[in-house]
């Protein structure tokens, strides 16, 4: 008991909610305008926001894999929802389906693709970004959609003191995804692998059709990130999703996801986001040079990759450790 | 079987590809008008030389199986900088293009340094430090251009030779001899590519991979930069999204250009001449649709689709050179 306890207070997910602490405190003390209401439910949008990207990429991550797609996906996606409103005024529920539908389509793609041709997932997604991007240039002729019903608009305003409703997305997708890699057969199929992929095949787990899976859950998530940023923005422009690689595998990495797949942690990853968007906003309301964000971006990711990298040459890490702070101990 | 298939895929690599390049010559010196003026030749050859040198620069870090996601980073820093010791310090610009490409060669060996030292792949690395680059770069110019070049390095950028050929083809071209006789004729290639296809085997025979891994991220990062300071000469100015537009403009065409080649993705291969005609068909496709009125993001979705083929292609090739190796991140 007292044993588990000990290794969850070194567990990553503690380690980064003290980080976060830290950060809030900081932030509460130094700038005036941080703990204001407004401003806290701006971040908790952002941090909801961010955290459906980070998740997208860490299910294939898990794999062994990568989605360059992602963004390309989200505003295909998005773009799909804006033309449907826009050009055919079809009910809400079915742009919604449609666009999710599409989003876990392309992901599909990108999975089938990396499996039957056996080619790494980076160029093939890559490839796949660019006809996708592509395809939403030619929906739009570089246009945004604005015809986006009212009613989605006063959803994603919708907002009870610093809580931001459409939030409730981005927890009912942790919480799916936490049950996804507790309790059932493809969330362990998937992280078995990425852990050993032949050890993976030797035991009897169907390889190609996890991957395409992951890739399949990715591509959806990924169109769920592009609904709530088009709801956002109030159009469905074109450069949805542009600037969503770098954050997302900067979230995950500083929330323990390993690149070489095998390991999730949905918990540390809400954390994880929400020390990129805790900087990001202490720069915005300092006025400070937004193109901060992708300097210090890029430099947390370098650093987590690294003191990762430094952890796991100090300790043999077990691979599995995902489920966060509570029961890490035990797994290992 | 295997020994037809491996003639099949020979041949293709000698002569399929500029097959390929000569029918998309035809084909749009038929429909696309102006296709074969003067001055469109002028300018697909600048097009393409820059799209070589991109390519390459991802190439030789392809041939120690590694990636290079910093290539675009790189390019728009290396020209921002040249810019600013242009206008800034008043530097000639002939020597301010070489130390441009030093600086170019810098930043990537910083990224060598960075991957040898980490243990990590070159993916999450250059990722990291393009970030870095980028947001560097952005942050001291805010983000505005170097316009106020001088007129002689402008008129060198518009330079023609018998009204064809740009000063940046001959560069292309000489860049191309070098890296080929690089690989082909020099201990320093042979050891990249024994590194690329078995590293443990190279690192047994006595060969210092990790020296071999910054070498090759520091040529590509000269390349990059080469690239960059060929884009300033081919628009007269300094623009901050050199390269790094929409999250990468330059990666697509970096991988396509090497993979059409005939580059293995997994290491261990390399085809110089091959880049050549990769940049060439992809040049001519983006020359060719723009002549017919088709609109840019054609051009995107058919180089997307391009370099899916090929790499298929280089799959086949892959297997029958023997070395199936995993198509997973290494």
């Amino acid at each position: 008991m007292n044993g588990s306890l000990k290794s969850a207070l070194r567990s990553e997910a503690f380690v980064l909610f003290i980080v976060v602490l830290l950060g809030l405190t900081t932030l509460s003390i130094f700038t005036s305008q941080f703990l204001v209401v407004f401003n806290i439910y701006v971040l908790l949008y952002n941090i909801a926001l961010a955290a459906i990207v980070a998740y997208a990429q860490m299910v294939v991550v898990a794999t062994g894999g990568l989605n360059l797609a992602l963004g390309a996906t989200g505003a295909l996606s998005g773009v799909i929802m804006g033309m449907l409103m826009e050009w055919y005024g079809m009910p809400l529920p079915v742009v919604i389906v449609a666009g999710l539908a599409a989003g876990a389509l392309m992901g599909w793609i990108n999975g089938f693709l990396t499996v039957k041709t056996g080619i790494n997932p980076f160029i093939i997604t890559l490839a796949t970004a660019s006809a996708y991007t592509g395809t939403t240039m030619a929906i739009t002729n570089a246009n945004p959609f604005y015809g986006i019903y009212d009613s989605v608009l006063s959803w994603a305003q919708a907002r009870t003191g610093i809580f931001p409703w459409p939030a409730v997305v981005t927890i009912a997708v942790a919480l799916l995804l936490g049950v996804l890699f507790h309790f059932m057969t493809l969330g362990r199929q998937i992280l078995a692998v990425g852990g050993n992929r032949q050890a993976a095949e030797l035991t009897g787990v169907p390889v190609g059709r996890v991957i395409i899976r992951a890739h399949t859950i990715s591509g959806f998530l990924a169109a769920v990130a592009g609904y709530l940023t088009m709801a956002r923005v109030e159009a469905a422009t074109p450069t949805i999703g542009n600037d969503w690689l770098l954050p997302g595998f900067a979230a995950i990495i500083i929330g323990g996801v390993l690149l070489e797949g095998g390991r999730v942690a949905v918990v540390a990853v809400i954390f994880g986001v929400t020390i990129l968007e805790l900087i990001a906003n202490a720069l915005a309301i300092n006025r400070i040079n937004p193109f901060w964000v992708t300097l210090l971006q890029g430099s947390l990711l370098l650093i987590a990759v690294i003191l990762g990298q430094m952890r796991r040459a100090s300790k043999a890490v077990g691979v599995r450790d995902l489920r966060g702070a509570r029961l890490s101990g035990e797994t290992t | 079987m295997g020994a037809n298939r491996a003639r099949l895929i020979t041949i293709w690599d000698r002569a399929g590809l500029a097959v390929v390049v000569l029918g998309s010559w035809l084909l749009f010196g038929a429909f696309a008008d102006g296709f074969t003026s003067q001055f469109n030749i002028y300018s697909v050859g600048r097009l393409v030389s820059i799209l070589v040198v991109v390519g390459l620069s991802q190439m030789v870090v392809l041939a120690i199986g590694d990636f290079n996601l910093s290539v675009g980073a790189i390019g728009g820093v290396v020209a921002m900088f040249l810019g600013w010791l242009i206008e800034q310090w008043g530097i000639p610009w002939p020597l301010a293009i070489p130390l441009s490409v030093l600086f170019g060669m810098l930043l990537g060996a910083v990224n060598g340094l960075l991957i040898v030292k980490s243990r990590l792949t070159g993916f999450i690395v250059t990722l990291g430090t393009a970030g870095v680059m980028s947001g560097t770069m952005f942050i001291l110019t805010k983000v505005e251009a170097f316009r106020d070049l001088p007129s002689s390095f402008l008129d060198f950028g518009k330079t023609k030779y018998f009204g064809l050929f740009s000063p940046l083809v001959i560069l292309m071209l000489l860049l191309v001899v070098g890296l080929f006789y690089m690989y082909k004729g020099t201990t320093l290639g042979r050891q990249t590519l024994a590194t690329g296809a078995n590293r443990r085997a190279a690192e047994i025979s006595g060969i210092s991979t990790d020296r071999i891994v910054i070498i090759s991220h520091a040529i590509s990062g000269a390349l990059a930069g080469t690239a960059g300071v060929m884009l300033v000469l081919r628009i007269g100015s300094a623009i901050p999204s050199i390269g790094t537009a929409g999250g990468g403009d330059w990666l697509l065409p970096s991988f396509a250009v090497a993979a059409i080649g005939g580059t293995l993705l997994t290491g261990g291969v390399v085809n110089v001449p091959g880049a050549l005609f990769g940049g060439l068909l992809l040049g001519t496709i983006e020359n060719g649709l723009t002549l017919l009125n088709i609109p840019s993001f054609w051009v995107q979705l058919i180089s997307g689709l391009v370099l899916l083929v090929a790499v298929v292609l280089d799959r086949a090739r892959a297997v029958t050179v023997e070395r199936s190796r995993m198509g997973v991140m290494a």
